[in-house]
Parts: C-alpha cells; sequence; structure tokens
C-alpha cells in the first residue's frame, strides 16, 4: 500500500480549511485514497468546532491586524496559523475497534516519530497536544465522520509568537484541573538550529509512512477536490454565520 | 430574564452551558468549549432538544439525548461531565 501526499497551498486560510473538509467528504465516498496533506497558510485564527470567538480571541487585534477567524469542522481548541507554522492532516478508512484511540494513540506517533528524525525528544500530554522540552509545539485534532478518520494538527516551526499572543486570549485564571501546558507555546526552531519548514514537512511524510508502513508518493489536487472545496468555500467558510457564530445556525 | 452559565472541565475539554431563563424555561441554549464530540453536528441537536423545556426537565433531557445517540462518540467526555456543568448552571 502506498500513502498518497499532497502539499497544496491555496494561498488562501478559508479555502485551506475548505479544502480540509472536502478530503473528508471525497474519502467518505472513496473518490480519494488515504491522503496526507501538508500545507501552509498566511495569517489566520482557527476556531474549534464548539469555540466561541469573543471568548478566545481578541477580536480587536484580528480585525486592526486583517487577521480573519475561521471555523473548522474539528473540535478542540482555537489556534493561531501562519506561514511559520506547518499544517497536516490525515484522511483515512480504517476498519479499528476505537477510532479516537487509534488516531491519537497510534497514527498520531506520526508526527513524534517526525520530531524525533529531526533530533528531538516530543512526548503526548492531555492525549494529543505534542510536547518538546516542556512546551507544546503542536495541537491536534480529530473527526469521525461518514465512515472515514480524520486527523488533523499544526506544527509550530517558526511562527510569530508574537501576534499569537496578542491575538489568542488565555483565561486569567487557570482551573487547577488545566494543564497549563496548553498554553506554553513554542517554536520548533528554538530546540533545532536552522530549521526549516520543508524539513519539517519531510519529517511528517516520513514519520506517516513509517507508522502507516506505507511508501509515500507526492500527488496534486484532484479537479473534483477543488471544485468540491470551492463549494464548501462559497457555502461556509467563506461566510461569517459559519466563521464567527457558534454553530446552532450553521450550513452543515 | 437571567442568564446561566456553568462550566466543567472533563477528563479533556472544557464543557459550558449557557441559556437565559425565562419563566422557568430555558431559552437560547449554547454548548460550547474545546471538547471533542462525533460527529460534532450533536452539539447542536442537543442545544435544540434542551431549548424551551423548564430548568428542571433539562438534566433528564440530557440523559434522554444521550441515551438512544448510539452513533456518539465523546472521546474523554461523559454524559455526566454536561450534568455537572448544568448544575453548575442552574446554580448560579
Amino acid at each position: 500500500m502506498s500513502l498518497r501526499v499532497l502539499v497544496f497551498d491555496s494561498g488562501d486560510p478559508k479555502f485551506d480549511l475548505a479544502f480540509e473538509e472536502a478530503l473528508a467528504r471525497l474519502r467518505a465516498r472513496d473518490k480519494i485514497p488515504d491522503t496526507l496533506r501538508l500545507w501552509r497558510t498566511s495569517r489566520s485564527v482557527v476556531l474549534g468546532y464548539f469555540r466561541s470567538a469573543e471568548e478566545d480571541v481578541n477580536l480587536d487585534v484580528a480585525s486592526n491586524e486583517g487577521i480573519p477567524l475561521i471555523r473548522r469542522f474539528s473540535g478542540g481548541g482555537t489556534v493561531y496559523l501562519d506561514r511559520g507554522c506547518v499544517n497536516y492532516s490525515i484522511v483515512m478508512k480504517r476498519e479499528v475497534e476505537f477510532p479516537i484511540s487509534y488516531l491519537y494513540g497510534t497514527v498520531l506517533q506520526g508526527t513524534l516519530t517526525a520530531l524525533e528524525s529531526l533530533g528531538l525528544s516530543p512526548y503526548l500530554r492531555n492525549t494529543n497536544d505534542v510536547v518538546v522540552n516542556g512546551r507544546k509545539v503542536s495541537g491536534t485534532a480529530a473527526s469521525i465522520r461518514w465512515g472515514v478518520l480524520f486527523l488533523h494538527g499544526s506544527v509550530l516551526v517558526d511562527a510569530d509568537l508574537m501576534t499569537l499572543r496578542a491575538l489568542l486570549r488565555v483565561p486569567g485564571r487557570l482551573k487547577p484541573s488545566v494543564d497549563p501546558v496548553k498554553y506554553r507555546v513554542a517554536n520548533l526552531l528554538e530546540f533545532v538550529e536552522g530549521l526549516d519548514v520543508d524539513s519539517v514537512m519531510d519529517a511528517l511524510i516520513g514519520g506517516y509512512s513509517k507508522v502507516l508502513s506505507e511508501d509515500a508518493y507526492v500527488d496534486e489536487p484532484s479537479k473534483e477536490e477543488l471544485d468540491v472545496a470551492r463549494i464548501l468555500y462559497r457555502f461556509k467558510y467563506s461566510h461569517e454565520e459559519w466563521n464567527l457564530r457558534l454553530p446552532s445556525s450553521h450550513l452543515a | 430574564m437571567k442568564h446561566h452559565v456553568g462550566e466543567h472541565k472533563a477528563k479533556k475539554g472544557l464543557i459550558r452551558i449557557e441559556f437565559d431563563e425565562r419563566e422557568g424555561i430555558a431559552e437560547h441554549v449554547k454548548i460550547t468549549g474545546d471538547f471533542f464530540m462525533h460527529p460534532e453536528e450533536t452539539v447542536q441537536e442537543l442545544e435544540r432538544e434542551l431549548e424551551g423545556h423548564k430548568l428542571e426537565e433539562l438534566e433528564q433531557i440530557i440523559d434522554e439525548f444521550f441515551a438512544v445517540r448510539m452513533d456518539v462518540e465523546m472521546p474523554y467526555v461523559n454524559v455526566e461531565d454536561f450534568k455537572i456543568a448544568l448544575k453548575n448552571a442552574l446554580r448560579e
């Protein structure tokens, strides 16, 4: 078996998030094989499905800086992305009894293996926070629907952490049950001198093909993937009622 | 009209339930947080189930909702966590 790898950059973070959902929908219909997507995007805030924009984001900073807020279709927390982040998404079908444990317990090892190959000693905290030297370097979210397993994450390589801190709101007082590592982030560049985003992408391809025991081959997005992403962009990801509103009134 | 907000930190993920109380009835029910639930739209369905019901009925509605939803997966979060968030909101 071989693992299809897409390295695709649309230039528009809203389209990039629409493309994520297109992958899951097309995998459900067997229009595409299992796919690992690697991508970077311009400055943006990506909200977890159940997150409230007001609570997580300094909206005045986002609007002054012209940084868009986009809701993703998976749960979890809110993240800041820019071109210093390497994002990866894996969409697959597997007959497994416990899909979530499989995704976080087995598949996510692809990211850890990737970081190990860069000379780091990563480990997981809180099930799916990837930590290096006590600092969170990557967050992960999963979704299971339409018989498809979906896992995506963002790795901080050389992101603008000043902007990240200005944009994202941290609760003033953390409950004792909340692990503060969630808010102690770092770029991989702090730990590996001269590291660039391309090396991280290569490491992720290596890590995931190893964990899934599949040879990687690089492919281009299909016309259908781009078409479905365009539709999702038009009806969902370009709309503030999806991105900013809580999902009650959303277009499922 | 009174606004109720209750939070609860589950094993993984914070759950927040809020709603307005009008004459003992819950309105504008919103459930937010950084938990995971699959499929994600289930949360809106639960919001709609709770909408328009008496406050004292809400806990039972949560129980009954999840009792019959065999398609829903909630990693590291369970029905009790939602009920605790609700109780915290009712206590406000």
